[in-house]
C-alpha cells in the first residue's frame, strides 16, 4: 500500500486543529490512508506495542502526555517505510493536538460574541487593528445600508463625511495606543475640512479596545492583536425604531404570558408609542388599548405604566432580535 | 539533513498560524534555511492593494529597510505589481525575478538600484496566496547577489513550504476573525448588568460575569455545585435539567424561559436559556454546543454612570442625576426627598432632560436610557 502524501496529511491535521474541519474525520482519513483497522489518540505516555501489528508513538509536543495508537489487521503490520513516515508525522500530530485542545473552545465562544452583539439595540461593529470590519450586528447592517452616516463599503467603516471619518480614525488610533481598556467617546459633529458643514447631530461613536484575556489568547502575545468594539449611538435614532418582526410578538407571549393582542400593545409601548398612537396603529379604540395595557402591567407585576415600559425595555434582549424563536414555558 | 530541516520550518509556520508561535520567528527560520537576507509575508487589502501588515525574519528584518518598504517603497516595487496582477505567473505560481527582469531592466529600475542595492538584496523568489476573499498575501525570499537565485533543489523546498503557508495563512485569518468574536463575547458578557453564565450541555460553567457570581453566592435561585450551575430548589433544578436537555439538540438561537416567583417578592424572575451552536459540521472535534443563561431580575435596576450620561446626552450633572433616577424607577417626589430639593426643581430638571434628549414623555426617556445601557451603565465600564 503506498504511503499517503505527508504534506497533505500535515495540512489536513492543522486545518482540523484550527476548527476549519472535523478533527475526528481527519484522523479517520489518516487511518484509512494507512490501511489500518484502528487509529486512536490516547492520553498518557506511549505503551510498548503488544503485537507486531500494533504501533504506539508518543507525542511529546502535545503538551499533556499523549500518544497515537494504530492497529493493523493481523496480516498487514507496518513496514519500515510506514514506521519512518509515522515518525516524521508525529511531531506535527503532537503540535496539531496541542493547538486543537486550546482552540476547541473558540467556536462556541465566538457564537456567544455574535449573540451578545445582536442583543445590543445600537449598531455595533468589531474592527481589526487595521480598520477592517470583522463582524457587525443587525442594526449595524441596516445603518450601513440605509443610515445617514456611513458609506456602504464592503470591508471598512467609512463615515460619509470627511470630518467624521477623521474623528473616527483618530479615536481608533487613540484606542489602539491606550494601555487601559477605557471606552472612548467621539462626538459625530466635526465640521468638514472644505468648510462643508456636517449635518447637525448629537450622535456619538463609542470605541472600546478589547484585549485577549489570558485564558484563550495564544501563548504568544503577537498572536493577540487588540480588537475594537465600535458602537454608534444616535439619540435621535430612537424615534425611528424599525417595525418589529412578527415573531417578537410570539416571544413576548412565551416570556411574559401575554395574549397576542397584549404582546402587540407591549411591543408598541416598548418602542415609545402612546396609547393614542397604538390605538391608531392597530386600528382599535383607545379604551381597548388601555384595558390591554392594564393586563400587561398586571402580568409584569407592576402598577405604573412607566415601570412597565422600563421592564419591557430592560428585558428587550429577551424578546427583540431575529434569532430568538423557539419554545418557552412559564 | 535538508528534508528534516524543511519539516521543522513547516512546524514553525503552523505554530505561528495557530498562535503557538510568532510569524517573525517562523520567517527567521525560513530565512536561515534558504540563506536569504529576508523572508517575509506581506498582507494586502484586495480592494485597494493597501498594505495591511508585514511579518518578516532574517538578518535584514531588523533593518530600517523594512520600515522604508512599509512606508513608501512597496508602492514602487515592480515585483509586487507583477505578482499581484497574476499575469506573469498565475496566482499560486512562483516568481523568480531573474527569469522576468533582464539585467538591462534591473540596471535602469529605480527600485532595484536605489532601494534593494542599498540593502544588499538582488534576487527574489515569491508567490501569492489568498487567505480570505478580501485579502492577498505575498510570500517572498529576498536574496543577496552573492547568494544568487534559488537552485532547483531549493525551489522544490520553497514550493513545498509555500503550499503549507497558503493553508496556514488561511487558518490564521480564520482564527483571527473568530478571535474577534470571542473577545466581544467575553467583554460583553462581563459588561452586561444581568447575571450571565456561559455553560455547556452538562451545565459546566465556562464563564460567568460578576452579577452571576454574586447571584450563585447568594444562592436564592441558582447555585454552583462544583463547576456546575444548578437550581437552588428541587423544582427549579428539575425544570433546568429538562430545559437544558431539550435545548442541547436544538438549532442555534433556540430559547427556553423559566419563570419563578420568589416568596415575598412582587415581581417574578425570568431565567432565559439560549443555545449557541458553533458553525461546524456535527461531530467535529470540540464543537460542542454551549448555553447562555441570563437571569432577568426586574428588582435589579442597573446603575448609570452620570459622567457618561451627561457627556453623551449633553446634560448638567444635576440633570443627569434626575435622568438616572427616573430610569432606575424612582418618582419625582422620592428624588426630591432624597436630594433635599424641592419637587418643582426636580420637575424643571426633568423638563430640561426631556427637551435635551428629544424624548416626548417620561416613559420615552426611560426607554432611551435603558436602550443605551451599554454606553452609560457602570458595570464593566
Amino acid at each position: 500500500m503506498p504511503l499517503p502524501d505527508l504534506d497533505a496529511t500535515v495540512r489536513g491535521l492543522y486545518c482540523a486543529a484550527t476548527c476549519e474541519a472535523g478533527w475526528e474525520a481527519e484522523l479517520a482519513a489518516l487511518r484509512d490512508a494507512l490501511g489500518a483497522a484502528d487509529l486512536q489518540v490516547i492520553a498518557g505516555a506511549a505503551v510498548p506495542a503488544t503485537a507486531p501489528h500494533c504501533l504506539c508513538i508518543g507525542l511529546p509536543s502535545a503538551g499533556a502526555a499523549a500518544a497515537v495508537q494504530i492497529t493493523w489487521a493481523a496480516d498487514g503490520p507496518p513496514d519500515a517505510a510506514t514506521r519512518a513516515w509515522l515518525a516524521r508525522l508525529a511531531p506535527h500530530l503532537g503540535d496539531a493536538l496541542r493547538a486543537a485542545r486550546r482552540l476547541r473552545q473558540l467556536p462556541p465562544r465566538a457564537a456567544l460574541g455574535r449573540v451578545l452583539l445582536e442583543r445590543l439595540p445600537q449598531p455595533a461593529w468589531l474592527l481589526q487593528a487595521d480598520g477592517r470590519i470583522d463582524w457587525e450586528n443587525g442594526p449595524a447592517r441596516v445603518e450601513r445600508a440605509v443610515g445617514p452616516w456611513l458609506l456602504d463599503d464592503a470591508t471598512r467603516l467609512l463615515p460619509r463625511h470627511p470630518g467624521h471619518r477623521q474623528a473616527l480614525e483618530q479615536a481608533i488610533h487613540r484606542a489602539l495606543a491606550a494601555l487601559t481598556r477605557r471606552r472612548l467617546l467621539v462626538p459625530v459633529e466635526a465640521a468638514g475640512p472644505e468648510g462643508v458643514a456636517a449635518p447637525p447631530s448629537r450622535a456619538h461613536w463609542l470605541v472600546r479596545r478589547m484585549d485577549a484575556p489570558p485564558a484563550f489568547a495564544g501563548p504568544q502575545a503577537a498572536g493577540a492583536a487588540p480588537v475594537l468594539l465600535v458602537v454608534l449611538f444616535d439619540p435621535t435614532h430612537a424615534e425611528a425604531a424599525p417595525p418589529a418582526p412578527p415573531d417578537q410578538v410570539e416571544v413576548l407571549g412565551t416570556v411574559y404570558g401575554f395574549t397576542p393582542a397584549e404582546s402587540r400593545v407591549a411591543q408598541c409601548l416598548a418602542q415609545g408609542a402612546t396609547v393614542r398612537q397604538i390605538a391608531a396603529m392597530l386600528d382599535v379604540a383607545p379604551s381597548t388599548i388601555r384595558s390591554h395595557l392594564d393586563a400587561v402591567t398586571a402580568k409584569l407585576g407592576v402598577e405604573r405604566k412607566l415601570d412597565a415600559v422600563r421592564l419591557l425595555v430592560q428585558s428587550g434582549w429577551m424578546w427583540r432580535g431575529g434569532d430568538a424563536g423557539g419554545a418557552g414555558d412559564a | 539533513m535538508r528534508e528534516a530541516s524543511v519539516d521543522a520550518l513547516v512546524r514553525s509556520v503552523w505554530a505561528a498560524a495557530t498562535g503557538e508561535g510568532v510569524w517573525s520567528a517562523a520567517m527567521d527560520a525560513v530565512a536561515r534555511h534558504f540563506d536569504a537576507s529576508l523572508a517575509v509575508v506581506h498582507r494586502f487589502d484586495l480592494a485597494d492593494q493597501r498594505l495591511l501588515a508585514l511579518d518578516g525574519g532574517g538578518p535584514q528584518s531588523q533593518q530600517d529597510s523594512v520600515l522604508q518598504y512599509v512606508r513608501q517603497y512597496h508602492r514602487e516595487d515592480p515585483r509586487r505589481t507583477k505578482l499581484l496582477e497574476g499575469r506573469v505567473v498565475p496566482h499560486g505560481g512562483w516568481l523568480h525575478d531573474h527569469e522576468h527582469f533582464d539585467p538591462a531592466f534591473v540596471a535602469g529600475d529605480a527600485f532595484y538600484q536605489h532601494f534593494l542595492a542599498a540593502y544588499g538584496c538582488r534576487y527574489v523568489a515569491g508567490r501569492t496566496m489568498s487567505p480570505a476573499p478580501d485579502q492577498a498575501c505575498l510570500f517572498a525570499l529576498e536574496l543577496s547577489p552573492a547568494r544568487g537565485p534559488l537552485n532547483p533543489g531549493e525551489r522544490a523546498e520553497a514550493e513545498r513550504l509555500g503550499t503549507h503557508l497558503e493553508d496556514a495563512l488561511r487558518s490564521y485569518e480564520h482564527l483571527r476573525r473568530t478571535r474577534a468574536q470571542v473577545l466581544a463575547g467575553h467583554q460583553l458578557l462581563h459588561g452586561f448588568a444581568q447575571p450571565m453564565w456561559l455553560m455547556d450541555g452538562d451545565r459546566f460553567v465556562h464563564d460567568a460575569n460578576a452579577a452571576a457570581q454574586a447571584e450563585t453566592a447568594a444562592g436564592r435561585l441558582l447555585a454552583r455545585r462544583g463547576p456546575h450551575l444548578v437550581g437552588a430548589t428541587g423544582s427549579l433544578e428539575r425544570d433546568l435539567v429538562a430545559a437544558v436537555h431539550l435545548l442541547r439538540s436544538q438549532p442555534h438561537g433556540s430559547v427556553r424561559v423559566l419563570r419563578r416567583h420568589l416568596p415575598g417578592d412582587a415581581l417574578p424572575l425570568w431565567l432565559h436559556l439560549q443555545v449557541l451552536q458553533p458553525e461546524l459540521s456535527a461531530g467535529a472535534f470540540g464543537a460542542q454546543p454551549m448555553l447562555l443563561a441570563t437571569l432577568f431580575d426586574p428588582q435589579q435596576v442597573p446603575s448609570f454612570d452620570p459622567y457618561a450620561l451627561s457627556s453623551l446626552l449633553d446634560l448638567t450633572p444635576a440633570q443627569a442625576r434626575v435622568a438616572a433616577g427616573l430610569a432606575q424607577g424612582r418618582t419625582v417626589d422620592e428624588m426630591a426627598a432624597a436630594g433635599g430639593t424641592r419637587v418643582s426643581t426636580v420637575r424643571s430638571h426633568l423638563a430640561s432632560v426631556l427637551q435635551r434628549t428629544g424624548a416626548s414623555r417620561s416613559d420615552d426617556l426611560v426607554r432611551r436610557l435603558h436602550d443605551g445601557h451599554l454606553l452609560w451603565g457602570t458595570v464593566g465600564g
